[in-house]
C-alpha cells in the first residue's frame, strides 16, 4: 500500500497586531465587497424613518377641572337662623357681631345708606366663607344678569378690603363698588372659578396685576363698559326719585343695582288666588313672587318652623318664581348641595334643591321645605327682597 | 444612484397621506359630572387606502393626566376603532368624537357621581395622536 501521507512544512509568519486593526481590516473588506449596497440601504432606512415620523398628527386636548362652590344671599342667612347662629361671632368692619339678632338687623337692613348695604352683603359673604369655604377662591370677574363685574382678587382679599373701608369710612363710590362685587357674588349661588391666586400664578406664571391688565384691555371693550356705567348712573338717579309703585318695575333689572331700591316696609299681600293663577307672564309672576315672599319673609322671620298658613303661601310664591328663573340655580344647588354641605346643614341644602326643582317631589319636606323654597327662591329671583 | 435618490424624494413629497381637522381641543372650565363632546376629522390626502391608529399620551408639563377620562368614538359606524381605522378613496374622511366625562375631585364627590375621581382640580391635558400604520 502506498503511503499517501506526506508531511509538508508551511512557513507561517505571525504578526502581532491589535484587535482594532483586525476589525478595521475586516470592515474595509466588507465595505469593498458590499460597496454601494450598504450606502443605498442606509439612505432607504433614513428616508423610511422620516416618512413615519411625518405621519404622526398630535391633537392637544386640555381642560380645567373645577369645583363649583356655593354662596347665599343676605336674604338666605337672615331666614336660616339655625345655620347662621352656628357661624357667629364674626367681625364686620371694626365691630363684632355676636348674636343672631344683630346679624338679622344688618342682613335685614332696608337703609339706603351705602354703608349699610355694604355691611349687609359683607356679612352675608362672611357667612358664605365660613360655611362654604369660598374665601381662597380667586375670582376674575362676576357675571350676573348680563353684567360682567371685574374683581381679580380672592374673596378673602375682597372681604378684607371691605372691612377696611368700613373701618376707615370710604367714599360712597368706594363703598358702592365693593358692595356691587359682593352683591354679585352673593347672588351668584355658584362660584364657577376653580383656581386660587396661587394656582393661577403657578399655572400661568402671571402675577395678579397682569391678569387684571389683560382683562381690562382684552376682554372688556369700551362698548361693554359704557352701557353698564350708564345703567348704574341711570338707576342711581332714578332711585332717588322713585316711589313705591316704581319699585315693582325695577325688580326685573340687574341685581347689583336693584339692592339700592328701597323695599316696601309694609307688606302688601296679594290675594292668594292671584299667586296661584298667574302661571304665564314671567314679569308679573316675578313681581307677584316678590310681594308674596316679602310677606313670607316678614312672617318667616318670626316663625322659622313654617307651620303656619302664611308659610304655605310663601311656598306657592316660591314655586311660581322657580318657573321663571329660580329653577336653574336651585337645580344646581340640588345637585351640589348634598356633596358640599356637611352634617345636618348639608341635609338642609339638599332638601332645598330637591324641593325647589320638584325632582323628587319632596312634598315630604312639607312646611319646612316649603318655607326654605320660598326663602331661597325669592332672593334669587327678586334680589330686592334680599336687603329687606 | 441619482435616479434612485429622485425616487426617494418623490416618496417624501407624498408623505402627508392624511390630515386632521384640528390640532387643539380645549374644553375650558369644566365641572364634575359634566359630559362634554368635541369632534375632529381625519381626512385622506392621497389616492391609496391608509390605515391609522389613534393613540393618547399624557401631556407633558404642568398638566395632570386627562387621558383616562377621554373616550374616542367613530361617528360613522364604519367599524373604525382607535386601534384600527382606515380612510380610502371610497371613504375619504372619518369623524371622531372625543367624549370627556369630567371626574369629581376627591372630597367633593356627589352621591350620584358616576364618572372617575381625581385628587386635585386644575389644568389637565392629553395628547391624542393620529398615526399611520406603515
Amino acid at each position: 500500500m502506498p503511503n499517501y501521507n506526506q508531511t509538508t512544512e508551511i512557513p507561517v509568519k505571525i504578526i502581532k497586531s491589535s484587535k482594532m486593526q483586525f476589525i478595521s481590516g475586516l470592515f474595509k473588506k466588507l465595505l469593498k465587497r458590499s460597496g454601494n449596497f450598504v450606502l443605498i440601504l442606509a439612505i432607504i432606512s433614513s428616508q423610511v424613518y422620516l416618512l413615519s415620523a411625518f405621519e404622526a398628527h398630535v391633537i392637544n386636548v386640555t381642560a380645567r377641572i373645577c369645583i363649583p362652590l356655593e354662596t347665599r344671599t343676605p336674604g338666605y342667612w337672615k331666614t336660616h337662623q339655625e345655620v347662621t347662629e352656628l357661624l357667629l361671632p364674626v367681625t364686620l368692619g371694626c365691630d363684632e357681631i355676636t348674636t343672631f339678632e344683630q346679624a338679622f338687623d344688618i342682613l335685614d337692613s332696608s337703609a339706603e345708606a351705602m354703608r349699610k348695604k355694604l355691611e349687609s352683603h359683607l356679612l352675608a359673604m362672611k357667612f358664605n366663607i365660613k360655611y362654604y369655604g369660598v374665601g381662597e377662591y380667586f375670582t376674575e370677574s362676576c357675571y350676573y344678569e348680563g353684567q360682567d363685574i371685574p374683581i381679580n382678587t380672592t374673596i378673602n382679599e375682597l372681604v378684607a378690603e371691605a372691612d377696611l373701608l368700613l373701618c376707615n369710612s370710604g367714599t360712597r363710590e368706594e363703598l358702592e363698588d365693593i358692595k356691587d362685587k359682593l352683591d354679585c357674588l352673593n347672588n351668584l349661588h355658584q362660584i364657577r372659578e376653580c383656581a386660587t391666586s396661587f394656582q393661577l400664578t403657578r399655572f400661568f406664571a402671571l402675577p395678579t396685576v397682569t391678569i387684571e391688565e389683560t382683562y381690562s384691555t382684552s376682554t372688556v371693550t369700551e362698548s361693554q363698559i359704557e352701557p353698564e356705567m350708564f345703567l348704574l348712573e341711570e338707576e342711581i338717579t332714578t332711585l332717588e326719585t322713585t316711589t313705591t309703585t316704581e319699585e315693582i318695575t325695577t325688580t326685573t333689572e340687574a341685581t347689583t343695582t336693584e339692592e339700592s331700591t328701597p323695599p316696601p316696609e309694609e307688606p302688601t299681600p296679594p290675594p292668594a288666588e292671584e299667586t296661584t293663577e298667574e302661571g304665564t307672564n314671567q314679569e308679573e309672576q316675578t313681581t307677584e313672587g316678590e310681594q308674596t315672599t316679602t310677606e313670607g319673609e316678614t312672617t318667616e322671620g318670626g316663625t322659622e318652623d313654617g307651620s303656619s298658613s302664611e308659610s304655605t303661601e310663601g311656598t306657592e310664591a316660591g314655586e311660581g318664581t322657580e318657573a321663571t328663573e329660580g329653577g336653574e340655580s336651585t337645580g344646581d344647588e340640588g345637585g351640589t348641595g348634598g356633596e358640599e354641605g356637611s352634617g345636618g346643614e348639608a341635609g338642609t341644602e339638599g332638601g332645598e334643591g330637591t324641593g325647589d326643582t320638584g325632582e323628587t317631589g319632596d312634598s315630604s319636606s312639607t312646611g319646612e321645605g316649603g318655607e326654605e323654597a320660598s326663602g331661597e327662591t325669592s332672593p334669587e329671583t327678586n334680589p330686592t327682597t334680599n336687603t329687606e | 444612484m441619482i435616479s434612485f435618490q429622485s425616487f426617494i424624494i418623490s416618496v417624501e413629497a407624498n408623505a402627508g397621506v392624511i390630515s386632521v381637522s384640528t390640532y387643539g381641543v380645549d374644553y375650558g372650565i369644566v365641572f364634575p359630572g359634566e359630559q362634554l363632546e368635541k369632534e375632529f376629522i381625519v381626512y385622506l390626502a392621497t389616492t391609496t387606502e391608509v390605515e391609522y391608529i389613534i393613540t393618547q399620551t399624557p401631556k407633558p408639563g404642568s398638566y395632570s393626566d386627562l387621558c383616562p377620562f377621554l373616550e374616542k368614538i367613530s361617528e360613522e359606524g364604519e367599524g373604525d376603532t382607535a386601534t384600527s381605522s382606515t380612510v380610502s378613496p371610497a371613504d375619504p374622511s372619518d369623524t371622531w368624537k372625543i367624549i370627556f366625562k369630567v371626574p369629581a375631585i376627591l372630597g367633593f364627590v356627589a352621591q350620584d357621581h358616576i364618572f372617575g375621581i381625581v385628587s386635585n382640580g386644575g389644568d389637565y391635558g392629553c395628547d391624542i395622536g393620529v398615526e399611520i400604520i406603515e
